[in-house]
């Protein structure tokens, strides 16, 4: 796993135990991990604030919005200080009252804290856990294949598995082959369903079409898909349909991973609307015709809807069909054509709050599985190759030609400096 | 620098602090040295920098848009030639590209002067003048006690000046840098140039020099003023890619982005084949770019803190100078703004980590800025 990895899987074992009582000894072996999670969470919040004049405020916000326990909280400024992303730490009494923050906003900000979780030196237990929650993050495993999967320790494993049922960060459900685990951020709607599929197809299948599903959120069902295509049926994955040129439906499967409970739950609703932009704009990516919408086309159409002084989409013929369910969902208006004479419907943005949190759920949804993908860096690549190879055949000759200068690192760097702008005069 | 105008300067200094300006008192524009020249009949030879002319006074605040405004003030005691003298301030407040000139005389201004005033957009006061002007901008800010009413204060100006001359000479190429070539060099070169400048001398400067430790103060005050030039510049194509556009911004341009780039990717693989050695950095971009994205990104969202910061900034760099403490910073009155101090705090602490000088800098100003207690990092360390 890599530092990015690490930190992030921090903070999702914070997010888990905050279902657990906190004084509760079951958190006791994971109390470093969760000090990261809880240091993610708080340098998430005061981000951007540059001052924090009332940190006791702060104090009670972080214990009632993150669960951060209070008696934690000076612990965890300490850890951001260590960090150097807080400074000037002002104590009265031993309390944290006031500081200064530079949370990165583009750094690495979930590297750092792996590195920090890293030298924390955490205990094998930790590692394994963090390990075990990021291979859950891909698609439920059957627990004796999650030693295998995920380069557990086997001996380990009844331990790890009992301890994350126990904080609420590993769920199992029992097929007849054996227990099978899964993670409770995934949305799904029945998770005893997960037992029937895993029976009727096996534990392989069902993690490749999973992770396929965790892959490109709003994945088309195919119909030669026979295990997305009963595990939806089954209800036990979200997949809102489209209706195609054809007049037939199709659906798209989603799997979202989320860290706030409440949107699997009380909030429902704002994760449905999202799952429905997912389908949509799916379905203009694929089955668009000549109007298919490019990848970066996804976001673009909702960033178009959130934008204040804008909100609309030019009217197409495909419209009125293609955006039908988000139309449903109450997320967008059918205004007319705006075009002099035009018959078209023009899907104008209903701007709320619960629809605006939806559109940004879409979006890290579909950016997330483009990033998985990691296009852009085979590009790159090859641009690279292809700029590098006309020069290389001169360089070489001229090497051969003349003996190599004598000249050391520091003299090299100062020309390089110079002629990179980068020198002092 | 004559010592008889000192009172009109900072005079005129006040003023300016009235009408929302930072400032600075003597700044010098000369010409880059090492530029080879020749003559008929004698070969090519480097020329050694020679001095265009100085600014008596220079005040900046930032409009909207991240816009750096700039006012001069040309100042002299005597009446004499102040004609003729419109027309240099005309062509001096040109080069500098100032929004706004003054001429202040302590008697008189010509009367022909007077009527160029107008023709020529230049403000022309005499000392009495002056105080008229000064009563029409009222202030909240504590104009007439200590640390703020020092920046007004003829001797102790004096003092300070003295003490960035009176610099150990070893230091001459920084100070030369922060008197004169920053001044004339391009805009965008700042950002990396103060940088190299303060490495060099890193090992010369140390934080418990109070004159050094407002030299720095001073360089985070430069270093403001260039950054909020790059959000300028960078703001009116990449408001919201501020990646691109800093890299953009720093590397000269589209053109330089591009060619500096090209340049890179050939030294990386004369690098891989083992022409330059691995460890030689050859990448377009500074080492520390990433730190300074984070730190335009943090002024580019507090556009209204900015000028506090430079105040902030300026006034801490006089107080160090002058040896003299703020025992808090609400001593500061209404010109205390806690981002702004916090702002100005996080441009000298990246100055520190980038150009690695003495952490006990940071410690010094934060102790200045914030009000935080100083504590010596080395002592820190020796427990």
């Amino acid at each position: 796993m890599d530092k990015f990895d690490e930190g992030l899987r921090c903070q999702d074992v914070h997010a888990g135990l905050r279902n657990v009582n906190p004084n509760s000894g079951v958190l006791v072996p994971l109390a470093g991990t969760q000090m990261i999670g809880m240091a993610a969470s708080v340098a998430a919040l005061v981000r951007g604030l540059d001052v924090v004049s009332d940190a006791q405020a702060l104090r009670a916000v972080a214990a009632e919005q993150l669960d951060v326990s209070p008696y934690a909280f000076d612990n965890v400024i300490r850890s951001l200080a260590d960090l150097e992303f807080i400074q000037g730490v002002v104590y009265e009494s031993d309390r944290v009252v006031r500081f200064t923050e530079t949370v990165p906003f583009y750094d690495d900000l979930y590297g750092r804290l792996g590195e920090a979780w890293r030298e924390k030196q955490p205990t094998d237990l930790e590692e394994q856990m963090v390990i075990a929650v990021d291979r859950l993050a891909e698609s439920p495993v059957p627990v004796e294949e999650l030693a295998s999967r995920a380069g557990l320790d086997s001996t380990d494993l009844p331990r790890l598995i009992e301890i994350g049922a126990q904080s609420q960060l590993i769920k199992t459900i029992e097929v007849s082959g054996g227990l099978v685990a899964y993670s409770p951020f995934f949305g799904f709607e029945n998770p005893a369903l997960l037992a029937e599929l895993i029976r009727d197809h096996g534990p392989a299948q069902i993690a490749d079409a999973f992770a396929a599903v965790v892959g490109e959120q709003g994945l088309p069902v195919e119909s030669a898909n026979k295990v997305l295509i009963d595990a939806v049926g089954r209800g036990l994955i979200l997949a809102p349909a489209v209706e195609l040129p054809g007049g037939t439906l199709q659906p798209f499967a989603t799997l979202p991973y989320s860290l706030d409970s409440t949107l699997l739950r009380s909030r429902k609703p704002v994760l449905e609307k999202a799952l429905a932009v997912v389908a949509c704009l799916r379905c203009g990516q694929h089955f668009g015709g000549y109007n298919n919408l490019s990848a970066a086309g996804l976001i673009n159409v909702i960033d178009k809807l959130l934008d204040p002084n804008r909100g609309y989409l030019n009217p197409r013929g495909e419209h009125e069909r293609q955006y039908r369910l988000m139309h449903r969902s109450g997320l967008i208006a059918f205004g007319p054509d705006l075009r002099h004479g035009g018959t078209w419907v023009t899907p104008r943005f209903i701007d709320t709050t619960d629809n605006r949190e939806a559109l940004g759920i879409a979006r890290d949804l579909l950016s997330q599985g483009q990033q998985i993908e990691g296009r852009g860096g085979g590009d790159e690549a090859r641009k690279i190759l292809e700029l590098g190879a006309p020069y290389t055949a001169p360089m070489q000759t001229l090497n051969r030609m003349k003996n190599k200068p004598n000249i050391d690192d520091k003299s090299w760097q100062a020309v390089i400096d110079k002629a990179l702008g980068r020198g002092a005069r | 620098m004559s010592e008889l105008d000192l009172g009109l300067k900072v005079a005129a200094r006040r003023l300016l602090w009235r009408m929302g300006y930072t400032t600075r008192i003597d700044v010098q524009l000369r010409s880059v040295g090492g530029v080879a020249t020749a003559s008929a009949g004698s070969p090519r030879r480097s020329a050694g920098a020679e001095s265009f002319t100085d600014l008596d006074v220079l005040g900046l605040t930032i409009s909207g848009g991240y816009r750096v405004e700039s006012a001069i003030v040309d100042c002299k005691t005597t009446a004499k030639g102040s004609t003729g003298r419109m027309f240099w301030v005309r062509g001096v407040a040109d080069l500098f590209a100032a929004d706004a000139a003054y001429m202040l005389r302590e008697t008189d201004v010509s009367h022909a002067a007077r009527q160029l005033a107008n023709r020529l957009h230049i403000t022309a006061l005499n000392s009495k003048e002056l105080a008229q002007a000064e009563a029409f901008h009222p202030s909240d800010l504590p104009l007439n006690s200590g640390p703020v009413s020092w920046l007004f204060d003829r001797d102790k100006t004096q003092k300070v000046l003295h003490a960035f001359s009176g610099l150990d000479g070893r230091l001459r190429e920084l100070r030369d840098y922060r008197e004169f070539d920053y001044w004339v060099g391009e805009e965008y070169r700042s950002l990396t140039q103060i940088v190299e400048q303060l490495r060099l001398s890193s090992r010369l400067l140390s934080p418990r020099n109070p004159h050094h430790v407002s030299l720095v103060i001073d360089f985070a005050w430069l270093y403001t003023v260039s950054l909020t030039h790059a959000i300028e510049n960078i703001r009116k194509a990449y408001i919201s890619d501020l990646d691109l556009g800093l890299s953009q911004y720093i590397l000269g341009g589209p053109n330089g982005f591009s060619e500096k780039k090209e340049l890179s990717k050939m030294l990386a693989h004369l690098s891989q084949n083992g022409a330059i050695p691995q460890d030689v950095y050859v990448d377009p971009l500074p080492s520390y770019h990433s730190r300074l994205l984070e730190l335009t990104a943090r002024l580019q969202r507090r556009p209204a803190h900015i000028l506090s910061a430079l105040r902030l900034l300026e006034v801490g760099a006089f107080t160090a100078a002058l040896k003299e403490k703020i025992s808090a910073p609400t001593d500061t009155g209404a010109l205390y703004d806690e981002v702004g101090a916090k702002l100005a705090a996080d441009v000298v602490n990246f100055l520190v980590t980038t150009s690695d000088l003495d952490s006990g800098f940071t410690a010094r100003a934060r102790s200045i800025l914030l009000g935080e207690e100083f504590v010596d990092p080395e002592s820190v360390k020796s427990r």
